[in-house]
């Protein structure tokens, strides 16, 4: 096993390498001239331009560019930001873990809801509480979390002024007051992914209690609470995981319109400012740790498979 | 157009006959007036909440104002006569002025003021902020000073300054003079009547900053530990969250109870994009101030009773049309009498009645009506329906390649790709379009329209832009949009003729002649019609009830020195 995860840490450098030869390519295919965005009232000032293009190697060849950026960022140096001349790396460091914290939250908040409501859904078919959570995960696939932040800020935040409306407090400066700032934009972030696991873990957990041995266990007289948490639900966890592993995409390009609609200083705004303001060394870095993040949650989906079912195992 | 930011924009406003003389001795000394806000109150902790983030605290690099004008002083106060409704310059850091010699500029400080780390606020220091505004090449304040004389600099330190990426700066100039220990001159090639408004806050890169932290921080550090001389201390700067500023209990100007100003805490500036989310916030409570709240919002903050809703008539968002002069391919080129038409056709009462909701106004000049040289006696382009559609029969009677095969001009409007700039061209096209245009609309995300409109070649056919003004000096307005080295020259005119009348405008302090020459200029702009003028959105601010005291400010140069919380 520890050598199958070798291998796939290894295989991971190649696609981080393609990743970042995308990104670098896709930013200058886009229209835009950064050194005119950071110019600002200089703009006119032809010789403050090309001292501008200079300093940013925007007047070297495109290979040469990715080159330089490539041999500095596998030395661990991710670069300056044009806009702000701000190491990105400090960046990084900074935003990271708020947009992980985020992505955490909503995760974890997906699956204990979607987890009991798929249960009971699966064990009660064509019931009310099945149609009812049908509905409701319909509902939550559906709606835009940036609609539903809107909703529950003026819900949570404006009438009933239950919770906090937007802004971060680290967790360590006060637990609380991280968690309460929190809990709409998990919420929110949360949801769509909560209906489309429920709906998952309905459909393989049905199916797991249609197979003979959970006919055996229930001839053998054993509950319907031990069936399912013995016997079928992990058998029905496989296809779970695998849906889960997908939706950690889907939570950092989520996070990019949560943080906004509840100002979090998190990577995912600061991908798309970065993008608006053709600020490449940003953009790389991000793309860089963002594409590490998907691959990584892959790999954990992978591994979880075989802790799920121990007749899955990994050789090299 | 891409919306150049606010402090690029705003006009350089001036009061001009009366500011280019000395000011009354120790005005900046006088106790604030309360009028009729109460009592003050001292303490508490003010949350203001801004849409931009920060990208440098240090003030000659540029960036959203955003609290630098509470953590830096200013040189010049910029504020509106009550009597006259004139804005105009006030001394600060800066307590006497005197422009009579034309080409220097006398400025004697304040005395008594610090920098918060100590450091004295006297001739040394003022020219070391000027030289660093006038000769650091990064330094945004260098476009305002080219009327600075430069022939007696030494030519090859300069050029070593600008291939050096230094951290500091230590250039010493001989254009900017130390008289005496409270008084600098300042040389100037040529007379430059706006010279004050560019030390005021009307120009966002201008304020002081203190020479001693800058020189042992460096560059880098010090745009993270900001050290200034305003009523507030810089505490932190967490990016893409907050910055937080705690009173300076040094600071040199008292309040109405004869200890020093300010009379808050703290200022806690919470970056929050979202422009109903900030709107919320303010409903909700948890924040004390903000700024342009969309139309739709303000009804909402107007019967609010816990808000007080600020509209300026002064300060704005005006929204123009331009026209690409450097485009040869451009049918308003190959033809200017479609350009007419084109102007003709937009009915700009409606455009202010349907997309301000209540809070806008319908544009007929490049100048606001404050300004001292509006003149309502210049022909304006009109909403003349009847007209455009000739103008449109003609030209292409006369060239019927200007036109497709259905008889229409096709051209293209290029447009930030923003809510309410698309429904400005939305509006444009069916009235265009109404005249015999045929128009497509061309939406672009903030690079790709500033690379499109503000590129060296002229590549688009006419384009909108949203742009600050606010009343006063009519310089910045004309020589911005007018000039062949204005940097917001986005119909590529190069004119001999533009250049001669703006530079002329601005070495006079006769305002009589300043005002002929601008008639002339809104005349000029008139003939050529390479410029349109649509509606502008009233600028506002809504704070509060428990906010006391906050006077309208220029713009998002928010000043809550003698602001305090009930």
């Amino acid at each position: 096993m520890a050598t199958y995860v070798a291998h796939r840490l290894v295989q991971i450098v190649p696609v981080l390498l393609l990743v970042t030869m995308i990104s670098f390519a896709l930013m200058f295919v886009l229209p835009g001239d950064p050194a005119l965005l950071i110019l600002g009232d200089q703009v006119a000032d032809r010789e403050a331009y090309e001292t501008l293009r200079t300093r940013l190697q925007l007047d070297r060849p495109l290979p040469l560019q990715y080159a330089a950026w490539l041999g500095k960022a596998v030395r661990g140096d991710l670069g300056t930001s044009t806009r702000d001349d701000s190491p990105v790396a400090g960046g990084i460091a900074e935003r990271l873990p708020v947009t992980l914290e985020l992505s955490a939250l909503a995760l974890l908040f997906a699956v204990s809801l979607a987890l009991p409501a798929g249960i009971v859904s699966a064990v009660r078919p064509n019931s009310r509480v099945d149609v009812c959570c049908s509905v409701l995960s319909l509902g939550g696939a559906a709606v835009p979390h940036f609609w539903l932040g809107i909703l529950l800020i003026y819900a949570l935040g404006v009438a009933t002024r239950l919770l906090p409306i937007s802004g971060y407090v680290p967790f360590r400066e006060d637990p609380l007051g991280n968690l309460t700032h929190m809990m709409m934009p998990a919420t929110a972030l949360g949801l769509g992914i909560a209906a489309i696991l429920m709906r998952q873990v309905r459909s393989s957990l049905l199916e797991a209690l249609g197979e003979d041995y959970v006919v055996t266990a229930r001839a053998k007289g054993l509950s319907t609470a031990v069936v399912i948490a013995r016997h079928a639900l992990r058998n029905a966890l496989i296809p779970v995981v695998t849906v889960l592993g997908l939706q950690v995409g889907r939570l950092f390009g989520g996070a990019v319109i949560t943080e906004t609609i509840f100002s979090l200083p998190g990577l995912g705004r600061w991908a798309v400012d970065s993008i608006l303001w053709r600020d490449f060394s940003v953009v790389q870095a991000v793309c860089l740790v963002m594409a590490l993040g998907v691959l990584l949650s892959n790999l954990a989906a992978d591994l979880a498979y075989a802790w799920i079912d121990p007749r899955i195992r990994y050789r090299a | 157009m891409t919306d150049l930011t606010r402090r690029d924009l705003l006009g350089l406003g001036i009061g001009l006959a009366g500011s280019a003389l000395l000011p009354a001795p120790g005005a900046a000394q006088q106790k604030p007036a309360t009028g009729t806000a109460g009592t003050p109150r001292r303490g508490g902790s003010l949350i203001v909440l801004v849409q931009n983030d920060w990208t440098v605290l240090d003030p000659v690099f540029g960036g959203p104002p955003n609290g630098m004008e509470m953590i830096y002083d200013r040189w010049i106060r910029w504020e509106k006569d009550p009597k006259t409704g004139q804005w105009g310059p006030r001394p600060q850091m800066v307590a006497e002025w005197d422009l009579r010699a034309g080409t220097e500029v006398v400025l004697k400080l304040q005395r008594g003021i610090k920098f918060h780390d100590g450091t004295p606020w006297d001739a040394a220091a003022a020219k070391w902020n000027l030289d660093r505004m006038i000769f650091d090449p990064a330094s945004r304040m260098r476009a305002y000073f080219g009327s600075v004389d430069t022939s007696r600099e030494n030519a090859a330190e300069l050029e070593r300054l600008k291939q050096s990426a230094a951290q500091t700066f230590d250039y010493a100039s001989k254009a900017v003079e130390v008289f005496d220990s409270y008084t600098v001159k300042l040389h100037l090639r040529a007379p430059n009547a706006p010279i004050l408004s560019v030390l005021s806050p009307v120009v966002n890169y201008s304020y002081p900053v203190s020479p001693t932290a800058y020189r042992k921080l460096g560059k880098a550090a010090f745009n993270r530990s900001p050290v200034g001389a305003g009523p507030f201390r810089f505490v932190e700067w967490k990016s893409g969250s907050h910055v937080l500023l705690r009173r300076n209990p040094d600071y040199w100007q008292m309040g109405a109870d004869d200890k020093p100003l300010p009379y808050l805490d703290e200022i806690r500036y919470r970056l929050v994009i979202d422009d109903s989310v900030r709107f919320l916030e303010l409903r909700s409570g948890t924040a004390h101030f903000t700024e342009l709240i969309q139309a739709k919002d303000a009804p909402t903050a107007k019967s609010d009773p816990q808000l007080v809703y600020l509209e300026s008539q002064d300060s704005a968002n005006a929204y123009r049309l331009t026209f690409d002069a450097a485009n040869a391919a451009s049918p308003f080129v190959r033809e200017p009498a479609l350009r007419l038409a084109f102007l003709h056709a937009l009915d700009r009462e409606a455009m202010a009645r349907i997309l301000g909701l209540g809070a806008g106004a319908s544009l007929r000049y490049l100048l606001p009506k404050g300004s001292f040289a509006y003149d309502d006696s210049v022909p304006s382009h009109g909403h003349d329906r009847a007209r455009a559609q000739t103008l449109v029969k003609q030209a292409v009677a006369a060239n019927p390649s200007l036109a497709g095969p259905d008889g229409r001009v096709a051209v293209t409007l290029s447009v930030p790709e923003r809510p309410v700039d698309k429904a400005v061209a939305e509006m444009i096209k069916q009235m265009a379009d109404n005249v015999g245009f045929d128009v497509r609309i061309d939406a672009l995300e903030r690079a790709a329209m500033t690379s499109k409109v503000w590129g060296e070649k002229g590549q688009y056919h006419a384009a909108i832009m949203r742009n600050p003004v606010v009343a006063g000096d009519p310089d910045s307005q004309w020589s911005l949009f007018f000039h062949s080295k204005g940097f917001a020259n986005v119909t590529h005119l190069r004119e001999a003729a533009w250049d001669g009348l703006i530079d002329t405008a601005r070495a006079t302090t006769d305002t009589a002649k300043r005002k002929a020459l601008y008639r002339q200029m809104a005349q000029r702009a008139y003939d050529q019609a390479w410029f349109g003028y649509l509606w502008q959105q009233n600028w506002n601010w809504v704070h509060a009830r428990k906010v006391k005291n906050f006077v309208e400010p220029v713009a998002d140069r928010w000043i809550f020195t003698e602001v305090w919380l009930e």
